[in-house]
């Protein structure tokens, strides 16, 4: 009897340490290899793109939401809450896009990376945001209470969701600030040139620029000016001056997701598939759309490829328009693996469907 | 845009639907197995998953085809589990053949990604019926349907008797098969356009109603359609006017008629008939007490706790400090702008002209200022040679403000637009234009 309790007990011994050994092998090779880079977890994956191209190859960034999943809607998962237990920093938009944000960074155990804390990062700080809602009330369906919280989809914002990012990777690694800064003028400079063309961007400046666009008002401004016998429109380049036919276009969108790019570009969104936001369509709003469609001849339709893509198509096929359906983020959709790519991606397929006809 | 154009499609695929689910139903209810529609329908969304983790869309006929496959497994399971001596009742089995399904569907889902809406997909809406799926669902129903009329015997007898089918010596498990396969087949077709709610309120709706009146296949079937159609009818009208979705108002409507037509069944047929039409009354007088007793607990329960407001309101409050903390950075921003300037203008500008200046957010913005405002020359000049003197100053900003030079002083000191170099002409035009 004896005997058995003492092979019991040295079965257990060894199993207690074998257990130990495998709980501790993750952890030291994990251990450094945060000391080397920084651990950045993002919600999105444009958070992503752009802390890369901030961080360079002093970071490593993963994203949370998938680029063709929704935003709104993450259903927690054991792996989520150990991610975020290893983050030195946490990058998320800040406004409430994220719901699902804050209960996962209290599960994760992790008080670096609470809102306000040095390892948390609001992406959208210094934004100007757009579609605050003037009451507040759910009688307004889904809304976001502090305005449109999609700010990822302006080339524009970008540049300042990169300053905030990279103010945030100086607070985790001090060291590496004056790198970080490096990057961020580069990238920032990279957005602009791709914006606005690098002529332009010589000549009148980025801030000018960047102001004029937000204001919608840089084509009008372009068209009235000349520079040494040409007429500044001419030498507008980048995003600007491919998506110029798209102006004035009138679309409709499924959700309010391309608020920043549609105003930017001076695209019309003249309606929405969803009655209210994040309320699904209901007959009657639907054929009112029709209606109005058909009365404004809307040939545009476009929609993120996580609605569902079937009622955007029936809907198009009824008054015969083109629906656009693609990535809301990069990674969402072949070829869009950056910031940089979802713009070329959705001007290209704007572009081929308004001139379908 | 008049009713037709929009309802009419959903309206066809709503009769097509009736006409198959009724009859089906009046199996179902014999064989009582209610659940097995629920069970079969989830088996055809996990196939539809299991077809979208291999990347196949939702709305393809492959995605399609993958249902069908699953949808036939399952039959296959109900059939070989029919005992002939219930140990467990065969609803218990369903009902953990649905869960499993279910669990199964979340599983792939999280293990696929941009999977998030399958299951709204999955759900349907009969409002984004189209013809063409009309079309194809009616085709595929009435082959079902003519497999069912020709084996009409077999079937009925199995749903009626088990019993009596063993001692007439039929193969019950492969007449089960057959029976769950054309079950199956149907409904991967239904769900997918009607969504699981309004599949089995087609299938079981018509089917009690038609119960409750006569126990003769012909007559049920009669009633079952026509009952079917009213309802239908009557849902899709009251959905297009009161603006509500359809399914869940076809669904409410089955609901109430069930209960009107149990009351009337109830009056009718009850010996004396004054006391049963005095019970009814006493009913809906309590059904309305109720109602009031939810809806004050409900706003007595609202006042108290921290509801859903309160949140908002929280928000709002959170939003007004944001825009505060930004009015007052930006404050910030104006007074360190300030000490970026010359500080030779100090000689010229009040201290408001000066922050109004640094307020300004760019080059354009500072040149409009300069332009516009009512200034004195001297102030004016001033503030173009600081505008010109500044090394971050757009070209094509220079040229302009050159140009108020030039009209200020008939001069342009040979500033160089293009350089960053101009020291001489800036002390040059200082000297012009400031003494």
């Amino acid at each position: 009897m004896t005997h058995i309790i003492k092979i019991r007990t040295a079965f257990s011994r060894v199993l207690a340490i074998s257990l130990l050994t495998l709980l501790c092998i993750p952890h030291s090779a994990q251990a450094k290899q945060s000391q080397s880079q920084i651990n950045v977890v993002v919600t999105q994956t444009a958070f992503k793109s752009i802390a890369k191209s901030v961080g360079g190859d002093k970071v490593t960034v993963s994203a949370i939401v998938k680029g063709n999943q929704d935003p709104h809607i993450v259903r927690p998962k054991p792996s989520l809450a150990t991610k975020l237990k290893e983050a030195d920093l946490f990058v998320a938009t800040g406004l409430d896009l994220e719901l699902w944000a804050p209960p996962l960074v209290d599960m994760s155990n992790n008080p670096n990376i609470r809102s306000g804390q040095n390892g948390y990062v609001s992406a959208s700080a210094g934004i100007h945001i757009s579609e605050k809602p003037s009451t507040v009330s759910r009688a307004e369906g889904d809304v976001h209470v502090y305005g449109n919280p999609h700010i990822h989809t302006s080339p524009l914002n970008g540049k300042v969701i990169a300053e905030n990012i990279c103010t945030g990777l100086c607070k985790v690694a001090p060291n590496d600030c004056s790198f970080f800064k490096n990057n961020l003028k580069k990238f920032k400079s990279d957005v602009d040139i791709r914006m606005f063309g690098k002529p332009l961007v010589d000549m009148l400046g980025a801030k000018t620029l960047t102001r004029l666009a937000e204001q919608r008002k840089l084509y009008s401004f372009l068209e009235g000016k000349e520079y040494k016998g040409s007429r500044l429109i001419d030498l507008l380049g980048g995003w600007m001056k491919k998506a110029m036919p798209l102006r004035h276009l009138k679309i409709v969108t499924f959700h309010k997701n391309w608020g920043y790019f549609t105003t930017v570009f001076g695209i019309e969104v003249v309606g929405y598939m969803e009655p209210k936001p994040g309320i699904p369509p209901s007959p009657g709003h639907v054929s009112s759309l029709i209606e109005k469609m058909k009365k404004e001849n809307i040939k545009v339709m476009l929609a993120a490829n996580y609605f569902d893509t079937g009622k955007v198509r029936g809907v198009a096929q009824k008054v015969s328009a083109e629906a656009v359906i693609t990535a809301l983020s990069p990674e969402g959709e072949p070829h869009m693996n950056t910031f940089f790519d979802q713009f070329d991606i959705w001007i290209d397929k704007l572009l081929a469907a308004s001139k379908k006809e | 845009m008049n009713i037709l154009e929009i309802m009419a499609a959903p309206f066809a695929e709503c009769m097509v639907l009736v006409a198959i689910h009724t009859y089906l139903g009046i199996h179902v209810l014999k064989r009582r197995v209610i659940f097995v529609d629920l069970a079969l329908a989830q088996t055809a969304a996990l196939g539809t998953t299991m077809g979208f983790m291999f990347g196949i869309m939702p709305e393809s006929g492959s995605s399609l085809l993958f249902s069908i496959v699953f949808a036939t497994i399952g039959a296959a399971i109900f059939a070989l589990t029919r005992m002939k001596n219930d140990v467990v009742p065969q609803e218990a089995i369903i009902g953990l053949f649905y869960a499993v399904c279910a669990a199964l569907a979340i599983l792939v889902i999280q293990k696929t990604s941009g999977a998030e809406h399958i299951d709204d997909i999955l759900v349907g809406s009969i409002l984004w019926a189209r013809w063409d799926d009309v079309g194809i669902a009616a085709v595929a129903y009435f082959a079902v349907g003519v497999v069912h009329f020709l084996f009409r015997k077999q079937f009925m007898l199995i749903s009626e008797s088990p019993k009596k089918a063993y001692e007439a010596g039929l193969n019950i498990q492969f007449w089960d098969f057959i029976f769950y396969l054309t079950f199956g087949f149907v409904i991967s077709f239904s769900v997918r356009i009607a969504g699981v709610l309004l599949v089995f309120v087609f299938l079981v709706a018509p089917a009690i109603m038609a119960f409750l009146l006569t126990p003769k296949l012909k007559y049920q079937l009669i009633i079952g359609w026509a009952t079917g159609t009213l309802v239908t009818v009557m849902g899709l009208t009251v959905s297009y006017y009161v603006d509500l979705p359809s399914g869940p108002t076809v669904i409410a409507l089955y609901g109430f008629v069930l209960v009107l037509q149990g009351v009337g069944l109830y009056i009718v047929r009850a010996p004396a008939k004054i006391a049963a039409a005095r019970n009814v009354v006493l009913c809906v007088g309590a059904t309305i007490l109720l109602s009031l007793g939810v809806y004050y607990l409900g706003i007595w329960l609202s006042n108290g706790e921290e509801t859903e407001n309160t949140r908002l309101a929280e928000a709002a409050v959170s939003l007004r400090t944001e825009n505060l903390k930004v009015e007052h950075e930006r404050i910030n921003a104006v007074e360190k702008h300030i000490t970026e300037l010359d500080p030779w203008l100090t000689k010229y500008l009040s201290q408001e002209q000066m922050s109004a200046y640094a307020y300004c957010a760019d080059s354009l913005e500072r040149l409009e200022y300069i332009n516009t405002l009512p200034l004195k020359s001297t102030q004016r000049a001033a503030l173009v040679i600081s505008f010109l003197a500044d090394s971050d100053t757009p070209v094509f900003f220079r040229m302009q403000a050159l140009e108020i030079v030039k009209s200020l002083s008939r001069n342009n000191f040979e500033y160089d637009i293009d350089s960053c170099d101009n020291i001489e002409a800036i002390e040059k035009m200082k000297k012009a234009l400031l003494q």
